[in-house]
């Protein structure tokens, strides 16, 4: 049975830690300058990506994969996800995602767990690395998301990658829109004087609207370092956002984005990347009236950078599935999987490039088919070069129940 | 048609009466016993004249574990008139040129809540939980039903023909179900599905406890068994009382809707539709059962009935299942995308449902998506066979199968034509027909249906 290879391939993974490895016979989407080769070889050495050849080659001290023809891609970017920061999200004591207290000095990297369930139900989908993004409290500023890869206690890769608010929600404490965007222009309008009177420090602090942690979070903001990714959906609000941003030169990324084909060349023309939901296509409420299967597909042609993201991944498999999705409804199937490796990788200014090209880092991928089909699934995973186990938790206790015979008591039935 | 319990003459001899009684005495002036009431709202749907229907050529999946290349579909009456290759199309017929595209029964979801939540989702139209109090077996989810859903109209583009309306579960017992066709029209009555029995909402596990753990219990699981104990206690007394009046005359006992609907399961007429996640707690449900002898149909939701497929197996219980939901309570922590595959494995009647507005959109993608994860743990899980979770076992489980839920000669021509094989994520429902009309028509934007919200909205007229 096919839970035995399983098993197998498991030991021969940790075996071959660190080895240098050649994966063969690749039909690889690099998303660099190479497209999309059939026949490739990927060399990796040391965690990274030392040579992609549209070649067969078979150097020596290389174990060699075989990926027969199959799929390769690079580790896919899970956008604006919860993964690690919440283990069950009904169970207040295992969810680590928000807080009430939260600002924009709530730095989720601290919460993420390394252990959690989560991640591996992410890695077993593909997906290497991750934004992680703190969860909406009371208030317009949510905090800073993280870059992590997927496996690892060393998982955090930067610490911050941009500051969450929202300027849709009623049930902000700041209530209408016509506080909220107030109160968000007096934050980055002290944020800019707190830099410079750095000594405020120390005195002179009641004068402003928000604490000095949180201006001094916001400073990586208001110097376009880092973008204010604004939770949005209809139209009107998208170009709020826009005129914003340029007023304030900032660097904008729109969460949500409902109705962002309503306004996709202003959104094009200032380069605002939207990260939605591809399925999400009901009036929800009054914000999202013209939600549509087709927003992909029209960011898509007016030049629109785009990521996907949804309130729930139970498995990373849901986000290939909503890109999938995205292409039934006329996305173009190079721009749904740029839309889950190099587009968030370049909204959010990542480490991980998401490309299979010479020096990258070495999550790659191979699957047993198109990786946005809904049958096809990784059959071996590397992430910095290491390969890693691909089986959940969840896949170990189906196999528990699938290998008891009748009679027998399960916590006897041991699966890996 | 219905069934009511006659016992002015025979104790306990069945005989059907008219439609439309809704008094306790039929036209004979026999006393009859009826807990279901199936008339009281009385389906006023109606099929729209059709022309005869010619599907040429297409790829089959019948909904019954069979898939045939290059069969022709003659839809006539609102029935399936014919099914085969190379057919001759009737004189009359609308030709549908099917070559390279398939054809599936219309999906039927088991586990809905459009309607009672529709869409937008306000403070005015949560009508889905009745969370007064933890036994509310006496509501009827129709009364809470929004027709105009944008959700009906968005589920049909999905490929689904009927779906059942639960109320929510919060409560012990949340009420009944109804079944729906997904036709947006003025009254809920003009979408009953006709002749389908009623469900009874039950839930186990946490919610009951949380909602009402500091409202008066039960707080616990333990207070969770009580409750159904006692509700199923006094519902015996109750059937029995009305069983006395039958045979013996007297005063006519109340009439008692929480009561009558528990009734109506007792007696076999409603549908046990229970919401419940862990294994020892379907089991304990399953005791329950027979200590007051009555029938589970379905286990909604039930993440962990991989670990208990054989006793769903033998007790013929179904399961309504999600492919991967899990991990966003305690007892769904252990969820698997296996569970699906392991329970129809097990012999169960294994169903894929939704519970979601978006997910009922595709679950033909759910059902894809459970298939390959059996598939990946060694199960051999055939499509055509797969096909069965989204049509047959559902009507299975809604006592609607000798209707529809599958393409067979005289069922209700509840059809789905779709671009390519309904399996791929590429895949999408290009017309629906329902009792032979056509109802959504992917080709032909015009034709298919709004709601009235959106009529007037901006940014909904943009689209179209």
């Amino acid at each position: 049975m096919k839970y035995l290879s399983l098993a197998a391939g498991i030991l021969l993974s940790s075996a071959s830690f660190a080895d240098n490895i050649a994966i063969v016979n690749a039909k690889a989407v690099t998303l660099g300058q190479l497209g999309t080769l059939e026949q490739a070889t990927i060399l990796i050495k040391d965690g990274v990506i030392e040579r992609v050849s549209a070649q067969a080659i078979a150097p020596k001290g290389y174990t060699i994969v075989d990926a027969k023809g199959q799929y390769v891609t690079p580790g896919f970017v899970g956008t604006t996800v919860n993964w690690g920061t919440v283990e069950v999200d009904a169970e207040s004591s295992s969810v680590d995602s928000y807080s009430e207290l939260a600002g924009p000095s709530m730095r989720i990297a601290n919460a993420v767990n390394a252990d959690s369930t989560r991640l591996p139900t992410a890695s077993r989908w593909g997906f290497s690395r991750a934004i992680i993004a703190p969860g909406q409290g009371d208030h317009i500023f949510a905090g800073q998301g993280a870059e992590i890869k997927t496996i690892g206690f060393d998982a955090i890769q930067q610490s911050s990658v941009g500051q969450f608010v929202n300027v849709e929600s009623a049930h902000l404490a700041e209530g209408s829109r016509g506080v909220l965007w107030v109160a968000l222009e007096r934050a980055l309008v002290d944020a800019k004087h707190y830099a410079k009177n750095p000594r405020d420090r120390y005195a002179n602090a009641s004068g402003y609207s928000l604490s000095l942690d949180s201006l001094e979070a916001l400073q990586s903001v208001i110097n376009g370092q880092e973008p204010l990714i604004f939770d949005a959906n209809r139209a009107g609000d998208l170009l709020k956002v826009i005129e914003f941003s340029q007023q304030h030169n900032l660097k904008a990324i729109i969460r949500g984005g409902a109705e962002a084909w309503r306004v996709a060349d202003q959104l094009a023309q200032a380069n605002i990347g939207v990260v939605i939901n591809p399925v999400a296509n009901l009036p929800g409420d009054f914000n999202l009236i013209g939600a549509r299967l087709e927003n992909a597909a029209l960011l898509e042609k007016a030049g629109v950078k785009m990521a996907f993201s949804m309130s729930d991944t139970y498995t990373g498999q849901n986000l290939t599935q909503v890109a999938g999705n995205a292409v039934a409804n006329g996305l173009s199937w190079n721009a749904a999987i740029r839309a889950l490796t190099t587009y968030p990788a370049a909204m959010f200014d990542l480490e991980y490039s998401a490309t299979l090209t010479d020096g990258a880092h070495a999550d790659v991928v191979i699957w047993s088919g198109d990786p946005l089909e809904l049958n096809s699934a990784p059959t071996y995973a590397l992430i910095n070069g290491m390969p890693i186990e691909l089986a959940t938790r969840g896949e170990k206790l189906a196999n528990r129940y699938l290998m008891r015979k009748p009679g027998e008591a399960a916590s006897y039935v041991k699966t890996k | 048609m219905q069934k009511r319990y006659t016992l002015s003459t025979l104790a306990l001899s069945i005989m059907l009466v008219g439609c439309g009684e809704n008094n306790q005495t039929n036209q004979d002036n026999q006393r009859v016993v009826d807990f279901a009431h199936i008339q009281d709202f009385p389906s006023t749907y109606t099929v729209p004249e059709a022309e005869v229907t010619f599907i040429d050529n297409a790829s089959v999946y019948d909904g019954v574990g069979g898939q045939y290349d290059n069969y022709d579909i003659v839809i006539q009456n609102g029935k399936i008139q014919a099914m085969g290759a190379n057919l001759t199309a009737p004189n009359d017929a609308t030709l549908i040129d099917a070559k390279g595209r398939w054809v599936s029964p219309g999906i039927i979801d088991v586990h809905s809540h459009l309607g009672n939540y529709p869409s937008p989702s306000m403070n005015a139209t949560q009508d889905g939980n009745e969370m007064t109090g933890p036994n509310t077996a006496g509501v009827w989810t129709e009364h809470s039903v929004h027709p105009q859903d944008p959700g009906f109209t968005h589920a049909i583009a999905g490929g689904v023909t009927a779906l059942q309306i639960l109320p929510g579960s919060a409560n012990l017992f949340g009420g009944r179900s109804v079944v729906l066709k997904p036709i947006v029209s003025r009254t809920v009555q003009e979408m009953k599905f006709p002749d389908a029995p009623y469900g009874l909402k039950m839930a186990c596990g946490e919610n009951p406890k949380r909602v009402y753990g500091s409202r008066g219990g039960p707080m616990t699981r333990m207070g969770n068994a009580m409750g159904f104990r006692k509700a199923w206690t006094e519902a015996q007394s109750y059937k029995e009382s009305w069983e006395k009046w039958a045979e013996n005359g007297g005063d006519e006992p109340t009439r008692n809707f929480r009561l009558e609907t528990l009734a109506g399961v007792l007696n076999g007429d409603i549908r046990i539709h229970n919401h419940c996640y862990t294994a020892e707690e379907m089991a304990i449900m399953i005791d329950i059962s027979k200590e007051f002898n009555f029938e589970i149909t379905a286990f909604h939701h039930a993440v962990e009935a991989y670990k208990i497929a054989d006793l769903l197996a033998e007790n013929n219980i179904a399961g309504a299942l999600w492919a991967d939901w899990w991990g966003f309570k305690m007892e769904a922590y252990d969820g698997t995308q296996g569970n699906i595959a392991l329970v129809d494995h097990a012999g169960a009647n294994a169903i894929v449902h939704s519970d979601d507005d978006i997910g009922i959109q595709m679950l033909n993608q759910e059902a894809e998506k459970a298939r390959a994860a059996g598939e990946r743990m060694g199960l051999d899980i055939p499509r055509k066979h797969a096909m069965k979770w989204l049509t047959i076992n559902a009507a299975k489980s809604l006592g609607i199968d000798h209707l529809t839920g599958s393409l067979e000669v005289g069922k209700n021509a509840d059809v789905v034509i779709w671009s390519a094989d309904p399996f791929s994520v590429y895949t999408k429902a290009d017309q629906v027909f329902i009792d032979g009309a056509l109802r959504f028509d992917r080709t032909n934007p015009s034709f298919n249906p709004v709601v009235d919200f959106e009529i007037g909205q901006r940014a909904q007229e943009e689209i179209q």
